[in-house]
């Protein structure tokens, strides 16, 4: 079984400061993979390098066996990469129901021309929007589905975000810090609806995470930064336990 | 938290609505007003088509453009020249208008949308400074300084109206038409790629939105209204010359749009009103007055009513509408209590 996403010796410089050092890891389809690192270690723009919003200086990306390196950031989410933001890139001039349906934007492919003679869409739209209710129900968002998405709660924009990415019939998910903000019981819900919708919608999760506790339980693997560069690589307990680690997030003990 | 209201009027409400308006378009002003406002009207609806234009760039696409008139000149001199020169059919050069100005905007949208903000504003506003020396220049083909003679479309023999009236009907039937295909253009899933590309480009990218593409071809789009309004000018005032086409015009129709509601099509009729009467009235009132008037009269609105009239026409609609329950069924504050019970629950 070949990994989904491959990331090889990535590096990415920003002027003079190197922000990723030769960065490689895989993850295997269906599985949960968990990034953690101290502050400023790199793991957000690690991110970025994959959703394509940042130029990679060095190495490679392969989604699914293709390169994907090159390619323009708006063509991502088409190959079935799908993300959220750490800060929530919700638009509030827009519903809840229109931010989700944005979601579905590759898929419906809307031109001028279509949308003027009202035809040639590749997907039905009426479609799409039954399957943006199916979605916002699933997630418990229902009731504010025709509010402005301004002025909602974070929770509640974090979980309109997942819908969002839902929607684009993922692959890969990627959850930038999707618990920040969240109080303890919030976060037991979102692990609980991670777990569930990687399940349902058969996905593979790539999750940026500070809330250790919740990383370390719904993790098949973790890989920690450190000041741009992996220092450590494999399951939960082997993480927990390494020695590099400890020092990382509690300074150095030697 | 703000509900978005999605108005339902009643049957009757609607026909109603239809009627009035009908009443007010098809008959109050081509039948009951002096026959010279009858073609300012005619001249009005002009605007508003180019308005709305400016409506789908600036509104939604977020690029300022002043430079209009260039669009609207290119509609005009291409009518002008193939009825005078060739000796075309004036009706059958709105099409060639349209097409080669929405060939010129997507051709000058390619590179002027790489500019940003206040350098594309300024980018386009030295595009309508361009536009009468260059028409001035190649007087062979655009008569110069002295223009072109088009005179007005004589209706057809069977219909019992005037000069000024047919014009009004032809203009209002092609505004009729774009203000639908622009209501269309800014339904559902396009909408929301240009308010996405509007307010946060990274945001828009990772949604898989081609900021620049859909840009250009909203430019492009927004030409080709500036340009079927040009041919149909041309038609209305029976002559074109360069310098109608100036910086003054271009400004003139970014502040209707202004007045009108950057983001409202309604507002655009109301904002070509605006830059069509304001002016006239003010000078009425004073000659030597009439641009502080007109000055006065737009700070004013900006300053009243930032979202313009039309926009603030939409807010009482939907206020109006949610008050009466006219509205498809909306959420309910209880069910919004739902959604956020898990947050509440742990707050206290």
């Amino acid at each position: 079984m070949t990994a989904l996403l491959q990331v090889r010796n990535v590096g990415i410089e920003f002027g003079g400061v190197r922000a990723l050092q030769d960065v490689s890891f895989d993850v295997d389809p269906g599985t949960i993979c968990g990034l953690i690192g101290p502050n400023g270690a790199g793991k957000t723009t690690l991110f970025n390098a994959i959703s394509r919003v940042y130029a990679v200086s060095r190495g490679t990306i392969h989604f699914d066996n293709r390169d994907i390196t090159a390619l323009p950031a708006d063509r991502i989410i088409g190959l079935g990469i799908a993300r959220t933001l750490q800060n929530v890139g919700l638009f509030g001039a827009l519903s809840v129901t229109e931010n989700v349906l944005l979601g579905a934007h590759h898929r419906l492919k809307p031109g001028f021309i279509n949308t003027i003679f009202g035809r040639g869409a590749v997907v039905d739209i009426a479609q799409i929007e039954a399957e943006a209710r199916d979605i916002l129900r699933d997630l418990g968002l229902a009731g504010v589905a025709d509010h402005l998405a301004g002025g909602l709660p974070f929770g509640t924009l974090k979980r309109i975000e997942l819908a969002r990415a839902l929607i684009s019939l993922p692959r890969l998910l990627m959850l930038d810090e999707p618990a920040n903000g969240l109080s303890h019981g919030e976060v037991d819900e979102l692990s609980d609806v991670i777990l569930r919708v990687r399940r349902q919608y058969k996905l593979t999760v790539l999750l940026v995470e500070h809330h250790m506790r919740m990383l370390m339980r719904i993790s098949d693997r973790v890989v920690v930064l450190e000041n741009g560069i992996k220092i450590a690589d494999g399951t939960p307990q082997d993480v927990k336990a390494d020695p590099n680690v400890a020092a990382a997030y509690l300074g150095a003990v030697t | 938290m703000s509900v978005v209201v999605k108005p339902r009027l009643p049957v009757a409400v609607r026909i109603a609505t239809a009627i009035v308006v009908a009443i007010l378009f098809l008959y109050v002003i081509p039948f009951m007003i002096p026959n010279y406002l009858v073609s300012q009207f005619a001249t009005v609806l002009v605007f508003a088509i180019a308005i709305v234009g400016i409506n789908l760039v600036t509104g939604y696409g977020g690029a300022i453009t002043l430079g209009h008139a260039a669009f609207v000149a290119l509609g005009s001199y291409t009518t002008a020249i193939l009825t005078v020169r060739y000796g075309w059919n004036p009706y059958a050069t709105i099409p060639v208008a349209a097409a080669l100005s929405w060939i010129a905007g997507w051709c000058l949208g390619f590179p002027a949308l790489r500019l940003q903000g206040l350098y594309l504003a300024l980018g386009t506003l030295v595009l309508s400074i361009t536009v009468p020396p260059v028409l001035k220049r190649f007087d062979a083909f655009t008569g110069g300084v002295q223009g072109l003679n088009v005179g007005n479309p004589a209706p057809p023999a069977s219909v019992p109206l005037d000069e000024s009236q047919w014009i009004y009907f032809v203009s209002l039937a092609i505004a009729a038409v774009l203000y639908v295909v622009a209501r269309r253009i800014l339904s559902g899933p396009l909408r929301r790629a240009l308010v996405a590309a509007r307010d946060n480009q990274l945001v828009a990218a990772v949604m898989g939105v081609n900021r620049a593409r859909l840009t250009t071809a909203t430019f492009a789009m927004s030409s080709l209204y500036a340009g079927v309004a040009g041919s149909l000018y041309a038609m209305i005032v029976g002559f074109v010359s360069p310098d109608t086409f100036n910086v003054m015009m271009s400004l003139s129709l970014f502040v209707g749009a202004v007045v009108g509601g950057i983001t409202s099509l309604s507002g655009a009729f109301i904002g070509a009103m605006f830059i069509q009467f304001v002016p006239i009235w003010a000078s009425d009132i004073d000659v030597s007055l009439g641009g502080l008037v007109f000055g006065g009269a737009l700070i004013l609105t900006l300053v009243l009513i930032p979202a313009g009239v039309g926009g603030l026409a939409e807010r009482w609609y939907l206020r109006a509408c949610a008050r009466l329950g006219w509205t498809e069924a909306a959420a309910t504050e209880t069910a919004i209590e739902a959604s956020t019970r898990g947050a509440q629950h742990e707050a206290t």
